[in-house]
């Protein structure tokens, strides 16, 4: 391990990404207010950081975990991994926010730089070694994305979801917070790493004594990633928020909780090597089973679109932490490769529905009919994205379900299983009730006016839509970068 | 370009011609798409030719070369790759398909010339020999296993290729779903074989592989059957399906609704032949389990007979090529049955020429007739089409087995090898002798029925019947000339003996096959004149019956003996199969489809699931009431309830 002061050169994609926010500012003040120039600044700020993302993953350094800062960050393969994650869908988010008419033209600016606050916010928490350092990204995070989802002010849904999203955020960060003080004062340091070493080496009195602060840090988590019984307000926020806002939410918070309780579990209490603490995975897989039911099931009801991903985007957090519950390897490998196929698939999904409601302003699945019809390569798209979503073959997110239930049936949880497949069966309900209305009814009279589905939004949900189906075929270079990853975290 | 190189784009070509065709067709229209399609077989054919020679020039102990493309599958213990593999009998498989298959293409030009699915056509064509050349070159049974099902898929694609005509259609199902059945014991034996070198700590699903792993494979057993016995018998189960072989072989006489070069190319040539290559390609497995060679060699011998016995009174002229077919396979199995697989090859290879050469004919006459395929309305075509006469009249004499054509010398050696080998005995001789006669006779009564004797149509229809143009005829004289002089491939023993040449396909192919050698019998002499009378003797039977006393079959059941008439209505196999399989089959699936789908599982299975989902979905969402205190409790509560959990646990 490299350890020393400075070896900042390896936060490039955050400085760049911070950078980007001065210069959109700048450039606003300067006088640029297009919407097109923004764009492109953003995109040209996202993509030079994916670029360094990306070549940091593979730099032997990187591999052997470089500290930064005594100890309060760290890059390995499972930060840059996770940031690659986040880069790529602050870039879709970008992008169709870009075209978006919920979002107002002249204060898009702002909403770049929130967009791209919560953005570097998640990467400072991917690479945070320290509990300071996780709650300052935490919060970081979480204070620009109550501005984002509060963000078109005149909209009372929206002003709705904006505060529901502020008080909860406020009341489980303390639930957090006051976790991680009493982590602190259980173990004697700040730095996750000399946590590792003193659980590890059984200096610690007794494990048990880590059930309080463990279960509050993970209340707080549980907020972020909408776990049951702590989803309550998602459904009620990923209405209410601007489309790109919400398809943003359901990707990219939910990927920075589970790094950080992948981090935490794995990589600081090593939960994978010890038995003493026997009652965390069966809590886990527990609480999965009830969140993928939760969401499955409240999904079904749902006659408006974004609503009902919403609950999906719930259901899809308890398949992950499935993959959590088994706490080894191959369960962690698999929630990663299960959030890269559902990040582009759920994106890809968004994307459509941002598309079709900036045509209609409708979020009705009984009024987009016959879309099929009308917009033959976004409804295809759409089709192979919620093929994807519910786990069927040739996908990206069967792939991703198949290397899930293989963990959780190797760890023998056979009724965690039985309960995963059975909740699949009912996502394929509601899911294929939007294929449906866009292929299996005619269009409305009135949707027919409307104007062809502008270029860049195709090309955006063909993008998106094409990683579905290639990690669906060939998957096996995504899952070794994904193993990598993992055993980069768990190693000591 | 290596050899490596050249063994993938002899595969790949033809994928490319159907993906062109089949994706961009309509762009490029219809006539380049017919061009396209030849293009890519010809590249093809010559690719398979230099690799072939290419294979030649390695030590004949090396002669097997592998082109590895990509890794199929890996999961753990199961290991596929998507390899191709090139030796001596691969090399002449390849060489067939490729060679006979550009050549039909190119007839292809001139019968789908007024066709407007030409384009279709010609892309399940070249999709066809795509998957049949992943067959025969496959490295490992899954990878053939691909191909297999793959020109299963093409046969029925092209079958029903006029698929408004509800027959066709349903001729092509028939054909699907009877290989269906054999390709579901191929599978069998596929895993059967895995499970054995599984068992053992190697499991490997190669040929190579399989092969070295021989011994385990012998020790393994299922039950009380030694697994090589079962695994044989899978896999011959298989082939009876797609080779069309008793009790499996009621497809191939209704697949002839296809276009006729496809009945020349897949129902004749190619796709046929499988069954034997796949038997010949496991014959270490055979040698293994004696009572299933024997069983192969009964079955090929009785469908022999029993298929020429049928042709003898059919009267649709594609359909007497059909059963010939069968009956011609049925040699070929004989052949390998007795272990006679270079004899069984051989026939397989010069059958290709002949058989696809008679069928190319029988479309020219077809052609001509404007659609009539009934010989009885045929008559008199020699001087009308002189170009399909000659040549019908090569292939026609080359199957009967008279000398000096392929069909006798390829014949003759089955029947040597059935007299002579170790597996074979007099009784599978003397069916093949039979079988010998029957087919002579047949041929030639189709032969004489079609093109001698006065003209039997209306006189109008008569004159508008002509040759068919180059594009077509010169196909027709190739494939002549291959039957022909085809027999020199494998001169019999005591020819090539005593005038010192060499027996090329027998060298050619001994790397492969288990060295057996069939003691060089004194008797090769007598059973060929045995061979070359009986031939003869059908052959004079034919023409005296239908040539000089200018009989004609008539469709009247009054006038027709009772065998006739049984083998005319084809000895009630389809009948037979209907009462006992299809109806109860149906009467099954009505069953279930009423009573028990109906009225149990939609209302039980189908209505109450989601009556529950739904009513806990409103139990679920009635929380969901955008109550901000509401939310509230629930957290605190839920994270008490955590606690309180925990705590009990730990008591």
């Amino acid at each position: 391990m490299r350890a020393s002061l400075l070896n900042l050169d390896y936060l490039l994609p955050e400085w760049i990404v911070c950078g980007t926010i001065l210069v959109l500012i700048l450039s606003y003040l300067l006088g640029t207010t297009d919407r097109r120039r923004l764009a492109d600044l953003s995109v040209l700020g996202l993509v030079t950081a994916l670029f360094f993302s990306v070549v940091t993953f593979f730099e032997p350094a990187v591999v052997g975990r470089v500290s930064i800062g005594n100890g309060l960050l760290q890059v390995d393969p499972f930060s840059q991994l996770f940031k690659i994650l986040f880069l790529v869908s602050t870039l879709a988010a970008v992008l169709y926010s870009a075209g978006s008419v919920e979002i107002h033209g002249k204060r898009w600016m702002e909403f770049n730089c929130f967009l791209l606050g919560v953005t570097s916010g998640m990467m400072f928490l991917a690479s945070s070694m320290n509990l300071m350092m996780v709650y300052l990204s935490f919060e970081m995070m979480s204070l620009s994305s109550y501005v984002l989802a509060g963000y078109t002010r005149g909209d009372p849904r929206s002003t709705e979801a904006g505060y529901k999203y502020v008080l909860f955020g406020a009341v489980s960060s303390g639930v957090m917070l006051f976790g991680l003080s009493l982590m602190y004062g259980l173990l004697g340091t700040l730095d996750m790493g000399l946590m590792a070493q003193r659980t590890a080496l059984a200096q610690f009195p007794d494990l048990h004594l880590l059930l309080l602060p463990l279960t509050l840090v993970f209340v707080g988590l549980g907020y972020k990633i909408a776990f049951f019984p702590f989803h309550y307000w998602a459904p009620d926020v990923y209405e209410g928020s601007p489309t790109p806002v919400t398809a943003f939410f359901s990707v990219g918070t939910k990927a920075a909780g589970l790094a950080l309780l992948l981090r935490l579990l794995l990589g600081t209490l090593s939960l994978d090597q010890t038995q003493a603490i026997p009652w965390a995975g069966d809590l886990l897989a527990f609480l999965a089973a009830m969140t993928m039911t939760v969401g499955n099931l409240a999904a079904l009801n749902q006659a408006n679109i974004k609503r009902m991903l919403a609950y999906s985007a719930i259901a899809h957090a308890g398949y992950m932490l499935m993959g959590v519950a088994v706490l080894n390897v191959a369960g962690a490998e698999a929630v990663l490769f299960y959030l890269f196929a559902y990040m582009f698939t759920n994106l890809g999904a968004f994307t459509v529905v941002v598309a079709l409601f900036n045509l209609y302003q409708s979020e009705q699945v009984d009024e987009l009919t016959g879309m099929g019809k009308l917009f033959p390569l976004a409804s295809v798209c759409m089709a192979i994205c919620l093929f994807s979503l519910t786990g069927l073959p040739p996908t990206a997110g069967f792939i991703g379900k198949f290397y899930v239930f293989a963990a959780v049936i190797q760890k023998g949880y056979f009724v965690l299983a039985l309960v995963g497949a059975i909740n699949t069966a009912i996502s394929l309900f509601y899911y294929m009730r939007i294929m449906k209305a866009f292929y299996f009814r005619e269009p409305k009279a009135e949707m027919l006016a409307a104007g062809p589905m502008p270029c860049g939004y195709n090309v955006l949900i063909a993008s998106l839509t094409v990683p579905v189906l290639i990690f669906g075929i060939c998957w096996s270079r995504l899952y070794e970068y994904c193993s990598t990853s993992i055993s980069s975290l768990i190693a000591h | 370009m290596g050899l490596e190189t050249l063994i993938a784009l002899v595969v790949l070509l033809p994928l490319a011609g159907a993906a062109l065709n089949g994706f961009f067709g309509q762009l490029h229209g219809k006539r380049l798409s017919g061009y396209l399609a030849c293009a890519v077989m010809a590249a093809s054919f010559a690719c398979a030719a230099s690799a072939v020679a290419g294979l030649s020039g390695l030590s004949p102990a090396s002669r097997s070369v592998t082109s590895v493309l990509y890794t199929w599958m890996d999961a753990s213990s199961l290991r596929v790759e998507m390899a191709f593999t090139l030796d001596p009998l691969s090399g002449v498989m390849i060489l067939v398909v490729t060679g006979v298959g550009f050549l039909i293409h190119v007839y292809s030009l001139g019968y789908m010339a007024h066709d407007d699915g030409r384009v279709r056509y010609f892309s399940y064509l070249n999709l066809f020999v795509f998957f049949m050349l992943v067959l025969v070159l496959g490295a490992s049974m899954p990878v053939m296993f691909l191909g297999w099902e793959g020109v299963g898929l093409c046969s029925y694609l092209l079958i029903g290729f006029w698929f408004e005509d509800a027959a066709k259609a349903t001729a092509g199902k028939k054909a699907f779903l009877t290989n269906r059945v054999g390709d579901m014991f191929f599978a069998l034996g596929m895993f059967s074989l895995f499970w054995a070198t599984y068992q053992a700590g190697s499991g490997t699903l190669a040929f190579a592989g399989l092969k070295a792993n021989k011994h385990l494979i012998e020790q393994a057993t299922v039950g009380a059957v030694p697994l090589a016995t079962f695994a044989a018998l899978c896999l011959f189960i298989g082939a009876t399906g797609k080779s069309a072989q008793i009790p499996l072989y009621v497809w191939l006489p209704d697949a002839m609704a296809g276009p006729t070069p496809v009945s020349a190319l897949i129902h004749a040539a190619t796709m046929v032949t499988a069954g034997v290559y796949m038997v010949a390609r496991m014959s270490w497995l055979y040698q293994m389990a004696p009572g299933v060679m024997e069983l192969v060699a009964w079955i090929g011998a009785l469908t022999a007979l029993f298929a020429a016995a049928i042709g003898l009174a059919a009267t649709d002229i594609k359909k007497v090529l059909a059963y010939s077919t069968i009956s011609q396979l049925g040699y070929m199995f004989l052949g390998v049955g007795v272990g006679g697989y270079v004899a069984g090859i051989f026939h397989l290879v010069t059958h290709a020429f002949f058989k696809g050469l008679l069928f190319l004919g029988a479309g020219s006459v077809i052609h001509g007739c404007h659609g009539n395929q009934d010989i009885r309305k045929m008559g008199g075509l020699k001087d009308k089409m002189p170009w399909t006469f000659w040549t019908f009249l090569v292939a026609t004499w080359a199957i009967a087995g008279l000398p000096p054509f392929a069909g006798f010398v390829s014949k003759d050696e089955i029947l040597y090898e059935a007299y002579n080998s170790p597996h074979g005995s007099l009784a599978l001789w003397l069916a093949g002798v039979v079988a010998a006669v029957m087919t002579a006779f047949y041929m030639f009564r189709l032969f004489t029925l079609t093109f001698l004797g006065a003209p039997r149509m209306g006189k109008k229809d008569f004159d508008h019947v002509h040759e068919s143009p180059a594009v077509m005829t010169v196909p027709l004289a190739v494939l002549a000339g291959l039957s022909a002089v085809g027999g020199a491939l494998n001169l019999p023993g005591g020819i090539a003996h005593a005038l010192h040449l060499p027996r090329v396909l027998s060298d050619w192919l001994a790397p492969v096959f288990p060295v057996e050698a069939t003691a060089h019998a004194s008797n090769e002499w007598a059973l060929m004149g045995a061979s070359v009378l009986v031939a003869l003797a059908g052959t004079l039977g034919a023409l005296h019956v239908y040539y000089r006393q200018k009989t004609v079959p008539v469709a009247d059941n009054a006038r027709l003996t009772v065998p006739v008439r049984m083998a005319r209505d084809k000895f009630y196999v389809d009948e037979a199969y209907d009462i006992l399989i299809v109806k109860p089959v149906r009467g099954l699936g009505r069953f279930l489809a009423g009573p028990i789908d109906k009225r149990v599982i939609d209302r039980v299975l189908a209505e109450l699931p989601p009556a529950v989902a739904y009513w806990l979905s409103a139990r679920v969402t009635s929380l969901q009431n955008g109550n901000v205190q509401a939310y509230a409790v629930v957290l605190f509560g839920g994270t008490v309830a955590i606690l309180a959990y925990l705590t009990l646990y730990l008591r």
